[in-house]
Formats: C-alpha cells, structure tokens, sequence
C-alpha cells in the first residue's frame, strides 16, 4: 500500500471507526485568511508521561472551542487515554491522573477519533504548542495512521509578540499578568480553559493591531521568533 | 460520560453563579443547567461592550471579573459601575428591544453570555429568575433604591478621594474576639470601645463578624442566654476587601451588600476594618457641620454659604441610600434652620421683640415635604391685644420682607404667588386669620380652594407656637363637620388624574415638554391632596403627608400594608423627583421623562402612580363625586 508512508503496520479499526475516520478526511481545511471572527479555533493542552519527546506517552487531552471570541464553556472535549502501564509517581503528582484512572482510561482508538470528530480540521492553539502538537500527532498517527492536519499556534510565541511590554516566558507568567484564575491548573481541560481565556485576549489585541486573518497570526507570532534567535 | 456535567468550566460557571443574585437563591439543578449553556467573552480596557446599535441584545450579559460601564444614551447622565456578578441588559432583552444604555469596559473583563434563547427559556422555567427579572412592589422599590445609591455613589466618588487605598483609610486598631468568646463578653467590649462591630478571628483569618445592627435582630430580640459563645450569633465568612483595593471598592460593596463594615485582609490575615462612617464620614460630621454653621451665621453672607452646603450634603445622603421619609424630613429640618436664623437675624435689626408672633411655615415646608428646588411659603401670625394693630403690622411687614428677601438669598426663590410673611394679605392677627379661614371655607370658590391647601397645612416655624396652635385647631374644627367643603377639596384632589395610559404605561405631555410626565401634578400632590382630606375629616392636627396617612388612615380602617404602601409609593415619588432636581438643576424640577428611566424604575413609577389613582377612586367614592 503505496499511500502508507510510515513504514509500520497499518492500524487495525472496525467498520465504524474506518467511517469516521473517513468523515473527517472529508473535511475541508479551513482557508488561511479565513477571518479571525469567523474561524473555530480548538485551544488545547495535554498531559504526557513527563518531557522525554521520544520516551514519553500522551496521558490525556483537554480541548475547549473558541468562537467568535467566546468560549463555549459547555462544549469541551476531556479525555483520559488508557495506558497499559501507569506512569511515575512523581509524573502523577503533577496531572493528578492517579494510576487506576489511568489503566481504566479510554482506549486510544475511539478517544483519538472523538478528538478528530470534535476538532475537525480547525486551527489548535495551545501553549507551547509544539510540545502537545508533538505528543498528539505521535498518537493519532500511532493509532489513526494520520497526524492532526490542523494549522498549529503557539501562544507561548503569540502573546509575546503581541504584548511586547509583558515580560512572560511561562504559562503562568501570562495568566498572572491577566489575573486569570484557572479553574483547575495542571489538568489537561483546566489548562485549556485558562489557555482559551490567553487566546481571547490575544485575539481581542489582535484585531487592535490590524492582524484580520489566521495567517497574519501566525506571521506575527514566526516574526518573534526569528526575532529571538 | 456527560460532558457538560464534569467538565471543570461548567463546574467553575456554576459555582461562579451560586455566589450571585439572582442565581444563588435558584435551585441547584437550575443553575447546573446554566451554567453549561454559558459563553465566556472577553472584553479589553476602554472597548464597548453593547450598545443600541448592536439592536436586539444576543445574550444577557453576566460580569465574571473586571468592571463596565453603563451610561444612559442622554447625556449629562452619570454613569453606574458593574462589577462581578452583575447582570445587563435585562429591560432590553425582556422587552425585547435594542438597550438603551451604552456598556463598555472599564477594566479587561470576561463577561459570560447567557444567549437570548436561554435567558427566555430560563425566563420560563425559573420562577426565581423571573421573580428577579419583573418583581412586586415592595422588592422593586427596593432594588430602585439600590440602582440610585449606586448611581449616586459614582458622584460621590468624584467628589471624595475614594481613590485612596483602603490601608490608608482603614482603622487598624480593630476589636476581635475568639468564636467561643460569649455573646455578653463581646458586648461588654463593644460597648466599652463604643464601636459598631467586633470580628471574630481565628489564626489572624476572619472567621466572622457581629455588628450592631445584627445584635438587636440575633441577640436582642431573640432573648439570648448571654454565655452562648458569640460565634452562633455572628455572620460567618464575611465579605473582605484587600488593604490594597480602594476606598471606592469598599464604597460598592458596601452599597452592593448592603453592609457597613467591611473587615480588610492583607495576605489573608486581618489588617483591619473599613466602616460606612470612614468612607461616608464626611456626610455625618458635614450634617453636623452644615447645621451648626447655619445656627452661628453672624449675617446673610455667612448664612448663605452655610446653606449651599445642603444640595451638596443631600446629595451624599441620597448616595447614602437615606430613606425617602428620613431624607426629606432632613431637608426641610436643614431648611428650618436656615429659617430660624434669618428670622432670628432680622429680629434683632427691626428690633420685633415685644411683638406677640409667630411665623408660620405653609405648604410643602409646612408639611415637612420640601424638596431642593422650594418656592418660600410662610405667614405671620400676631396678636396685637389692645394695641394698635396696623402699627405693629407695618413693623412686622419690614421684618419679614427682609426675611423673605435673605431667604431668596440662600436659595429659597420668593412664592411666585406672593405667598410669602411680607405680604400685607398674609400677615395677620389671629382674628384676622380666623375669618379669613372661615371665610374660604364658607365660599370654597377656586382660589380659596387653592389657598385653603397650602395654608392648612401650617406649621409653627417660630415665635409664638401658641398662635399658631389656636390657628391649627380652629381648621380643624371649621372643616370636619364641613363635608360640602371637603368634598370640594376632593374634586380639586381628584382633577388631575396621574399619567397613566391604557395602551402605553405612560401618557406623557407633547406640548411644552415633551416626552415628559408631571410628577408633582400627577402623582405627589394626589398623595399630599388625599391625606390633607383625610387629616381634616378625621380630625388629625399633623400636617406631614406620611403622619397624615398614617393616622387618618387608621381611623378610616385602612389596613396597615396598604397605608405602608401609599406612604412608599410616596417618598419613591418625592426621592426621583430630588434625584431628578439634583441631576438636572436645570431642568424644569417636576418634569421628568419616563422613557429615561430603565424598565424597573419605570415599573416602580407605574405601580407608585397607579397608588395615587386609587387614593382619587377612593375620595370620588367617599365623597360621592
């Protein structure tokens, strides 16, 4: 099968699954200068084994849609991905997904497609976007055979660019500077949300700064970034 | 798994709501469900949030943290501050109608959106949220009367500094006590330091608070065993501010909670304490002040600038949220001794003392009722005894006229009709008075009918009360018995109906000024025109509407609620008509134009009013018209 590029076995998935699978390859990409107002944007974050980009394994994903500037507080996505085995004790301290939760999580295959079915192919914002785009593509491709397709933006290089006065590096730099209290800090949908309230605000100056379309985003935060270098 | 009932938002949302009205007083279940069809938006520093443009609102907007600011599309409108919890734009999105006020951040604020579909269905479902959103009466009035302490409390803070620091306004030497101290003990104590209130604090943190007031609900009324620990009695968990949020933060909440002592916290331990007297001290002492400048003023100058400071103390009052019937009677107290010290003035000039007198305040001062913008209206009474009349009336006549003229002075206009002690028509002998009173009440042609409302409502100011004593009891005995008399006075009283419409709640005038009801015309002078009625036929010698109302309407079997009611829908009157005159010194005083009201204010308007059409239904039935 020419079309599978990555060389492993190709996953197995029931008939269903195959059709949803297939429902959102149908899905069209929405266009780069889709206006900021008009796009859906999912803001995500994920809890993982520990840092290791290699070693580690995606624990849990929380996802919370923004859309014209408002959070749908009722429409989150939250999922915890079962393990065979459970992570470290020191690892669970800082999700608070306790080893049980963990081997009694939901299984990889339809999680990932619940995932896809509620991010469609909408941009993902998250913090350090490239450490969850990382763990969640691994996984979608490890189980799906595909990666999230979605265009990807980094807060983490976002906000800076867009507040230059604002000396933050960490999340919490940031939701401290905007008084934001997250619900929950340190699980995957906590941070989401908190991450989602950093998204409306950085949207909120972004249409102060003349920056209309998800492109320009992405442009201004890649400006900073080379800009650091 | 149900996402909407696990998810950390909804969760967050919902105990967001339970910690604000309307939603904390719903049921569990309903908020729950709220809470997870809720939107969270963002609004930054200095950017609108709704306007009229924006047509019908989408959503009902509730504050999650920062602050906005409504302001009325007229202008000169002063703005009101809405913090966490509040809810806008309700009239709008009940009457289905683009707001008419102007929203915008004052501060970075997310605002949850409750859509407009889910606002009705909620509408609909809760009947606490629907009680919150039309109510009865008595919670309208109240409710009202919060909007317009809040209102007035945005003039107040520019006026006072409430921008400093509450850690520089604060008292830091606070009484505490521990929560198994006995209730008698910290009593002891509170009234030894003569303080309004005592904390009860644990490992430095605020665990609760007694004040005054709550003593004599918890402890005073309920007859309580003094050795019960205090903690029972105290309110727990009480509402705290941070040493480092302003004066004006501890002003809202205050107004907002309806509290006056708010504990103040620094790293969460306690710092001290904030009282409505610290914020508001300038109110109390300037009362004072005012009062006693007014008693000790050598000369019109002095007594002048000691009465400009009236509006400016009134204003404060009403941001305050001092009762309509305290406040007015305030002000007529305050004007009374404006009064009292022309009067004492001028009589040492014109050297009057010998003379048998006594000056008489008519009408609206008369009844205790006056608001700012009061035309002087007052007499003089003599006795002469065997002496020559005119001489002494001539002497009189000098006095008064410079009276009147001081008055007009300090801000009293002279009576438009001449009802005023310099006038040689109204300042007479006893004797005189007496036929004169018999005279209107023999012929009440119109203009005795007029006259017989503000003079029977005399009121001794100074001099002599006797005269003026004789003078009340002969009205009373002239007009009891005399139901013809009366039951012109009804017709008068019952001539102007109040403003309201079959198709639109109000009908307003569209000749002079548009847009406008006559408050006084329509609705105040109906309660004052009923009561006098009332006072007179059943012998009642008080002359201040409420008192008049209260007595009359006893002995006239009227139950005490709807006295209570009549009373209320009164001072409401009275209080927007001040509120209106302070606002707008330049506007016509009585005028006031309901579409500027939001939907409650009018609600209250159209039930106050709807008062005064019972009170003419009644007299048109008692006096068979």
């Amino acid at each position: 099968m020419s079309w599978w590029p990555f060389g492993t076995s190709r996953p197995l998935l029931t008939d269903t699954q195959a059709q949803q699978l297939r429902r959102w390859q149908a899905i069209t990409l929405p266009h780069a200068k889709l206006g900021l107002d008009g796009a859906r944007f999912i803001v995500l974050d994920t809890e993982t084994s520990g840092l290791d980009h290699r070693k580690d394994r995606l624990l849990s994903i929380g996802a919370v849609v923004v859309q014209s500037s408002t959070i749908e507080i009722g429409e989150v996505f939250d999922c915890v991905l079962r393990q065979a085995t459970p992570s470290g004790q020191d690892n669970i301290l800082i999700h608070g997904i306790g080893g049980t939760q963990q081997l009694e999580g939901e299984p990889s295959v339809p999680a990932l497609l619940r995932f896809l079915a509620f991010a469609k192919k909408d941009p993902i914002v998250a913090f350090h976007a490239g450490f969850d785009q990382h763990f969640v593509d691994r996984a979608l491709k490890r189980h799906l055979g595909y990666t999230s397709a979605s265009t990807w933006l980094d807060l983490a290089l976002l906000l800076p660019a867009l507040f230059r006065e604002v000396p933050g590096t960490h999340l919490d730099d940031w939701l401290a500077h905007f008084g934001i209290i997250p619900a929950q800090r340190h699980s995957a949908l906590g941070d989401a949300a908190a991450t989602a309230q950093l998204l409306l605000i950085a949207l909120s100056e972004a249409r102060v700064q003349g920056l209309l379309n998800l492109r320009a985003l992405r442009k201004r935060a890649a400006q900073l970034r080379w800009l650091q270098r | 798994m149900n996402a909407a009932e696990q998810n950390v938002l909804v969760a967050a949302a919902d105990s967001f709501l339970r910690q604000h009205l309307p939603f904390r007083k719903m049921l569990a279940e309903e908020t729950r469900g709220l809470a997870a069809r809720l939107r969270l938006t963002y609004f930054a520093k200095d950017s609108k949030v709704l306007d009229a443009t924006d047509g019908l609102p989408s959503a009902l907007f509730i504050v999650q943290r920062g602050r906005i600011e409504s302001r009325r599309a007229a202008p000169g409108d002063s703005p009101r501050t809405l913090g966490a919890g509040e809810v806008f734009p309700i009239n709008a999105l009940l009457a289905r109608r683009a707001t008419r006020n102007c929203y915008r951040a004052i501060e970075d604020t997310f605002c949850y959106l409750l859509p407009f579909q889910e606002f009705l269905r909620c509408f609909e479902e809760s009947s606490e949220f629907r009680r919150f959103c039309t109510n009865y009466l008595s919670s309208l009035l109240d409710q009202s009367e919060r909007e317009r302490q809040g209102e007035f409390a945005q003039i107040v803070a520019l006026q006072q500094t409430l921008n400093a620091l509450l850690r520089e306004t604060m008292t830091r030497e606070v009484l505490t006590c521990l929560p198994g101290t006995p209730i008698g003990t910290a009593l002891r104590q509170m009234t030894q330091r003569k303080v309004g209130s005592i904390l009860i604090v644990e490992d430095r943190r605020v665990v609760g608070i007694l004040t005054e007031r709550d003593v004599i609900a918890r402890v005073t009324l309920s007859q309580a065993d003094l050795n019960v620990p205090i903690a029972q009695f105290m309110t727990a968990k009480p509402v705290t501010l941070r040493s480092d949020q302003s004066a004006y933060d501890a002003a809202l909440t205050m107004t907002r909670h309806g509290i006056r002592h708010v504990p103040i916290t620094e790293e969460g331990n306690l710092a001290g304490i904030v009282s409505e007297r610290d914020l508001f001290g300038l109110q109390r002492s300037s009362l004072h002040h005012i009062g006693r400048a007014i008693s000790v003023a050598a000369d019109t100058g002095a007594l002048k600038s000691a009465a400009s400071g009236i509006g400016r103390l009134i204003e404060r009052m009403l941001a305050q949220g001092v009762a309509g019937e305290q406040l007015t009677r305030l002000i007529s107290s305050l004007n009374d001794r404006v009064a009292l010290r022309a009067i004492a003035l001028q009589a040492e000039l014109h050297s009057i003392h010998e003379i048998e007198f006594c000056w008489l305040a008519l009408g609206s001062e008369g009844r205790q009722e006056q608001t700012l913008a009061t035309d002087q209206d007052n007499a003089i009474v003599f006795d002469a005894g065997e002496k020559d009349v005119e001489a002494q009336r001539e002497r009189l006549l000098a006095f008064a006229a410079s009276v009147n003229d001081v008055l007009r002075q300090c801000g009293f206009p002279l009576c438009k009709g001449g009802i005023m002690a310099g006038n040689r028509a109204w300042c007479l002998t006893l004797r005189e008075w007496l036929a004169q009173f018999s005279d209107w009440v023999r012929n009440p042609v119109p203009e005795a009918l007029l006259n017989a409302a503000i003079f029977f409502d005399l009121r001794a100011l100074d001099g002599n009360h006797r005269l003026a004593t004789e003078l009340r009891a002969a009205v009373t005995e002239m007009t009891s018995s005399r139901t013809l008399f009366l039951r012109h006075l009804a017709a008068t009283a019952v001539q102007n109906a109040p403003p309201l419409g079959l198709l639109r709640d109000f009908v307003t005038d569209d000749s002079e000024y548009p847009g406008t009801i006559d408050l006084k015309a329509g609705g105040i002078r109906i309660f004052v025109d009923a009561a006098r009625i009332m006072a007179l036929s059943q012998r009642v010698t008080e002359t201040c509407t409420a008192d008049r109302l209260r007595l009359a309407g006893r002995a006239m079997r009227v139950t005490d609620q709807e006295i209570a009611a009549l009373i209320e829908a009164f001072y409401y009157l009275q209080i927007l008509r001040l509120k209106h005159q302070q606002l707008h010194p330049d506007r016509p005083a009585n005028r006031i134009a309901p579409a500027q009201l939001n939907a409650l204010e009018q609600r209250v308007l159209k039930e106050s009013l709807r008062l005064a059409k019972t009170l003419q239904t009644r007299l048109s039935l008692d006096y068979q018209l």
